[in-house]
């Protein structure tokens, strides 16, 4: 009993370093960020920092600023979760079946992964720069287009810039996660499912993707959390736009641009809680999937 | 026995390691000593290393710079004070932040002295109610800069006088097609393109907000009108709408533009091979008006002033003193060419032939005004992101001058109440 005691002692103290750590640096920042949503907290108006209650919750939601940013958030949302995915299985494969290059193919697809986001939003910036960017050179002088195409100053088509610019850092990530998931699949699965006469697609789909499941939850939660928290691109793509601005783009110039810790900090809770519920339902299904 | 106290001599290292984390006596790298202070400036106005050390045997005060990039400054700052920390003991102060940081109560008033008042005329820009809040030591005079080779091709010998000559000669640039698109104007939703757009209001009317600081629509409506013009007859570049500002403004030290009314550093910048490749062939002009030569200019100055949370604010008054004396800011402009705020060293700067074609910067800079009746409001940044927001579309072409001008004007109306 004595040993047991002492046991959980042990255990509680090399534990404390951890939950004083997590607790001061997640756990605090969470509840001191909940309290600032409910005060007027612009700090220009350091006088009347008062109890608002959910007062500026009312005020982002009903805002056509965030609407604009929460609707290019979802548009930007669906197209990295559908292409990044489709994109992430189709390289992971190309990775597993390619065996004479295998290891310097790995290593040349990772550097888009490693490079910070704002190399990444000044370099596309370069290739998709209207008039004479190099996306427009390359299209003007092998005569597919007559004029140069303003991609950004289009709303939608700066989504999908932004969308495309997600999906190729995003992609060499998840694409490795699918890589070790096939590599752990023994090809005798494969090779009997072909004796008893199955096609390569139906081994694909029936056999491969399912076992892919795991690993595929991950890549959903990587690709929702990168393009839900898309910043440095948009802001070297185009600025402090309030059209093409994105829910973190918003939220930046609310707390750092206006000083309004009060809707700032709302507007933090809500990008959470709308993560918060895409997430779960990954989870959820992920947990489903591994149970059954 | 033993074992058990080595364990718990472990757990009791960890914990003290762990709560060294929280000690105080670090607090912002700041030194209890009032001889040491911080002072957090831009890298384009950090003092080298001897001007420091003579700084310290004149007045005691040791001076720790920290260059920090511009952008993060105001975050850093907002952070800090909002923590009641002095983020730096003397920090810089953009004139745009003033009136926020005024009321957010996080600047310590500066003693100026009448000299002072008079021989830097930009200092108005840091006053609030009577008080001043920061001395400016980077001088931002806005100026009108023609490519003299530029307009000689398209057959132009006299500068533009006015607003219509100015028109006339973009027209004959274009015409002899000299230059794709003769003036750079930024166009991005960025802070450059509503500072442009309060210069080109304010020099073309003299005028941009009400007394009631609500928007004076009739110059709106002119600048807009302008912009709207300049795009659809090609002068403005509508690339510029996703160009960075700075870009914009380098177009003509690029030779991609013949003009640009720009920052005074233009005047050193155009004739630096490094940095330029029209040098010699810039002509600074000051700003015209319908009436001729603008009697007003305007600048958008960088200054330093001093956090109300330091603990060493003698000695934070020391430095700001000394940093926006005419003897630092002369060395600035030797080693960073800084240009000065104060008339008295620009002329110097002009005399020996330090600045070339200065004279016109030493006029304009004896003629600053400040745009905003009632100084620089408290939420300018809101009223900023509205500018640059319906400037970017105007170039755009989402809104017609006529549409730009009311939804403004209803945007700076709605600010203002809040």
């Amino acid at each position: 009993m004595g040993k047991i005691r002492n046991k959980n002692i042990i255990a509680f103290a090399l534990l404390l370093p951890c939950i004083l750590i997590i607790g001061g640096t997640v756990f605090y920042p969470i509840i001191t960020t909940f309290s600032y949503s409910l005060r007027n907290m612009n700090l220009t108006e350091g006088q009347q920092n008062n109890f608002v209650g959910f007062e500026n919750y009312r005020k982002v939601l009903t805002n056509s600023e965030f609407r604009d940013a929460l609707i290019n958030n979802i548009a930007i949302l669906i197209l990295v979760v559908i292409l990044g995915l489709i994109m992430s299985i189709f390289v992971g494969v190309i990775l597993n079946k390619s065996t004479k290059f295998g290891s310097i193919l790995t290593a040349i697809v990772i550097i888009p992964w490693a490079l910070p986001p704002l190399v990444n939003g000044i370099m596309w910036k370069f290739i998709f720069f209207p008039g004479y960017g190099l996306l427009n050179n390359l299209l003007v002088k092998s005569h597919l287009i007559n004029a140069p195409i303003s991609w950004i100053t289009s709303r939608s088509l700066f989504l999908i810039v932004i969308a495309i610019i997600i999906i190729w850092r995003s992609v060499p990530f998840c694409a490795i996660l699918i890589l070790a998931n096939l590599q752990n699949i023994p090809d005798t699965y494969a090779e009997s499912f072909g004796l008893e006469g199955g096609s390569k697609w139906q081994s694909f789909t029936k056999i491969t993707l399912p076992l892919l499941l795991p690993s595929l939850g991950v890549v959903l939660i990587n690709l929702t959390t990168t393009a839900m928290n898309v910043f440095d691109e948009v802001i070297a793509l185009s600025g402090y736009q309030t059209d093409n601005a994105t829910l973190l783009v918003y939220n930046y110039s609310t707390v750092f641009n206006f000083l309004d810790f009060g809707m700032g900090s709302a507007t933090s809770y809500i990008i959470m809680l709308l993560s918060g519920i895409v997430g779960y339902f990954y989870v959820k299904n992920m947990t489903r999937d591994i149970k059954g | 026995m033993f074992k058990k106290w080595i364990k718990y001599g472990i757990f009791g290292l960890l914990f003290v390691i762990l709560l060294s984390g929280c000690s105080n006596s670090s607090k912002n790298g700041q030194n209890n000593s009032s001889k040491e202070i911080t002072v957090m400036v831009p890298d384009w106005g950090a003092p080298s290393k001897s001007m420091l050390k003579d700084f310290e045997k004149e007045s005691g005060v040791k001076a720790n710079v920290q260059p920090t990039s511009w952008d993060d400054i105001k975050s850093k700052v907002s952070i800090a004070s909002n923590g009641k920390q002095a983020p730096a003991d003397v920090i810089e102060v953009d004139w745009s932040w003033v009136g926020e940081f005024e009321k957010a109560n996080w600047l310590e008033k500066v003693d100026v002295s009448k000299n002072d008042i008079k021989d830097m005329p930009s200092l108005s820009t840091f006053k609030v109610d009577g008080n001043y809040y920061a001395v400016p030591y980077s001088n931002g005079v806005r100026m009108l800069y023609a490519n003299k080779k530029m307009l000689s091709e398209a057959g132009v010998d006299q500068m533009p006088s006015d607003w219509s000559s100015l028109d006339k000669d973009m027209k004959a640039l274009k015409d002899k097609d000299v230059v794709k698109y003769p003036l750079q104007f930024p166009l991005r939703a960025e802070e450059n393109a509503t500072t442009t757009f309060l210069t080109y209001a304010y020099l073309r009317n003299g005028i941009i907000f009400n007394k009631d600081n609500t928007l004076n629509k009739a110059s709106a409506l002119d600048t807009f009108k302008f912009i709207e013009n300049g795009v659809k007859s090609g002068y403005i570049d509508p690339n510029s709408v996703s160009t960075d500002g700075m870009d914009t403004y380098n177009g003509l030290n690029n030779a991609k533009g013949a003009f640009l009314i720009g920052p005074s550093s233009f005047t050193v910048s155009t004739n630096n091979k490094k940095t330029s490749k029209v040098v010699g062939q810039i002509q600074p002009i000051k700003v015209t008006s319908d009436k001729g030569a603008s009697s007003k200019s305007v600048a958008f100055t960088e200054a330093v002033g001093i956090s109300k949370f330091s603990k060493n604010k003698k000695a934070a008054a020391k430095f700001v003193k000394w940093y926006s004396s005419a003897k630092v800011q002369k060395q600035l402009n030797k080693n960073l060419n800084n240009i000065p705020t104060r008339t008295s060293v620009l002329q110097q700067l002009v005399d020996d032939k330090s600045i070339k074609n200065g004279e016109v910067l030493v006029d304009s800079n004896k003629v600053v005004g400040m745009p905003f009746p009632n100084g620089v409001p408290q939420n300018y940044s809101k009223i900023s992101s509205a500018i640059f927001n319906t400037v970017n579309k105007v170039g755009r072409q989402k809104l017609t001058a006529q549409q730009a001008t009311d939804y403004l004007a209803k945007e700076i109306n709605k600010i203002v109440k809040e």
